[in-house]
């Protein structure tokens, strides 16, 4: 009876606080657990849509921040990045971000507007503007180019060189690009090969966005489009671009 | 001739001290190891709770393969504040350099300010990725940087040529 007084107490004294401790400790674990793949989950629901906006009558960038997810979003910091040189633009080194300890909440399919313009005052080169969030997501813009710390003047900012070699002596080629986003000028361009491995560079004026080319050669007065084993690059034909991403491509026949 | 016994109320008197001893020995034994074992294990539970809770992200990173010199801004959007303990920056696809783990930079649990480091070991030519080490403070032992590193986690980045 001592015996089983003995076990009793070491039962109730001992084994039963500890399981409960265990389990309790278990549990905040599993909780805590939980509260991060939580977290995890709504980090990475976020989504942003960021644009850049110059304004010609006074001359402020800015950027138009768009809550295209389903939760709230709450954006604390903004980057101008020189895409060039791989480091925030010169008048942000002081500290290296352009702002910081914003409170911009933004609800679902709400917009909010942030003036960029100190940042990028007197750059010129290629930068994109990058937006932090409280979760720890980043956002950023297209690609942008600057001159002096205002979009350079003219319809086409940037030229798209494109190089065919390797051409047959007395063929015609034609290379068309098509602006999914975007424009260029010209949009077609043909060349007749008078010898033998001939090369020719052609240069186009884009702005930027999303472009199919194509590379064609002259069959009577029908353009048929080069099949891929003819080719040695690019992988395909036609292929697509992004400009100011890529600004020359070589289409290099067999 | 009668042998002298003992009698049957002293024999039980000492059968029970007996019980009673052992058991107060395995009372106390077992109420020792239980409360070495809950204060081990939630010493652990505490541990894999602070990993859940720290966080570190890379914003952004420069690097200078000329100088080799480099500038990584991370930030904490965790719930604990973290020690960075330990930043790389190697070629993508090469083998990473050995670094030993020390407080490189005290992160708190604070969105409004990233921090920059500056002390990160660079080695070889771009394109580069830049791996960052870091635990929860709490989690920290200054005199000896790699204890409870299995608890600590990795941010990753890839730096666009």
């Amino acid at each position: 009876m001592v015996g089983a007084a003995v076990v009793m107490a070491i039962i109730f004294t001992i084994l039963v606080p500890l399981i409960i401790l265990l389990q309790n400790a278990n549990a905040l674990y599993n909780q805590e657990a939980n509260m991060r793949r939580i977290r995890d989950v709504e980090r990475a629901t976020e989504n942003l849509e960021v644009l850049w906006t110059y304004t010609d009558a006074t001359g402020r960038h800015s950027l138009i921040i768009s809550n295209i997810g389903p939760i709230h979003v709450k954006i604390v910091r903004v980057w101008s990045w020189d895409v060039d040189n791989q480091q925030p633009t010169p008048s942000t080194q002081g500290t290296g971000y352009c702002l910081t300890g914003l409170d911009i909440g933004l609800a679902p399919g709400s917009t909010q507007t942030v003036d960029v313009t100190d940042c990028v005052s007197g750059f010129t080169g290629n930068l994109t503007f990058i937006v932090v969030t409280e979760r720890g997501r980043l956002f950023s813009t297209d690609v942008i180019r600057l001159s002096s710390g205002v979009p350079p003047s003219g319809k086409y900012p940037y030229t798209l060189t494109i190089s065919i070699m390797n051409m047959n002596k007395g063929k015609t080629y034609g290379l068309r690009i098509t602006p999914i986003s975007g424009s260029a000028a010209p949009t077609f361009y043909s060349h007749h090969a008078t010898a033998d491995n001939e090369n020719v560079t052609i240069a186009f004026g884009v702005t930027p966005g999303k472009f199919i080319l194509g590379l064609f050669i002259q069959h009577g007065n029908k353009w048929q489009t080069i099949p891929k084993n003819q080719l040695i690059s690019p992988e395909s034909n036609p292929i697509e671009v992004n400009v100011p991403e890529i600004r020359s491509l070589i289409f290099r026949l067999k | 001739m009668e042998k002298a016994a003992i009698s049957p109320i002293i024999s039980t008197a000492i059968l029970l001290a007996i019980t009673i001893a052992i058991g107060l020995f395995l009372w106390f034994a077992s109420a020792s190891w239980a409360s070495g074992a809950a204060v081990q294990f939630t010493g652990e539970i505490n541990k894999a709770i602070l990993q859940q809770k720290s966080f570190l992200i890379i914003e952004i990173a420069t690097v200078d393969p000329d100088s080799s010199s480099a500038a990584v801004w991370v930030s904490n959007p965790g719930q604990v504040p973290v020690i960075v303990t330990k930043c790389i920056i190697y070629p993508s696809g090469g083998n990473p350099p050995t670094a030993n783990f020390q407080e490189i930079a005290y992160v708190d649990a604070d969105m409004s300010n990233p921090v920059k480091l500056t002390s990160c070991a660079v080695s070889g030519q771009p394109p580069y990725v830049v791996k960052v080490w870091y635990i929860a403070a709490q989690l920290f032992d200054p005199n000896d940087p790699s204890k409870n590193i299995q608890w600590g986690s990795v941010a990753k980045y890839e730096i666009e040529e």
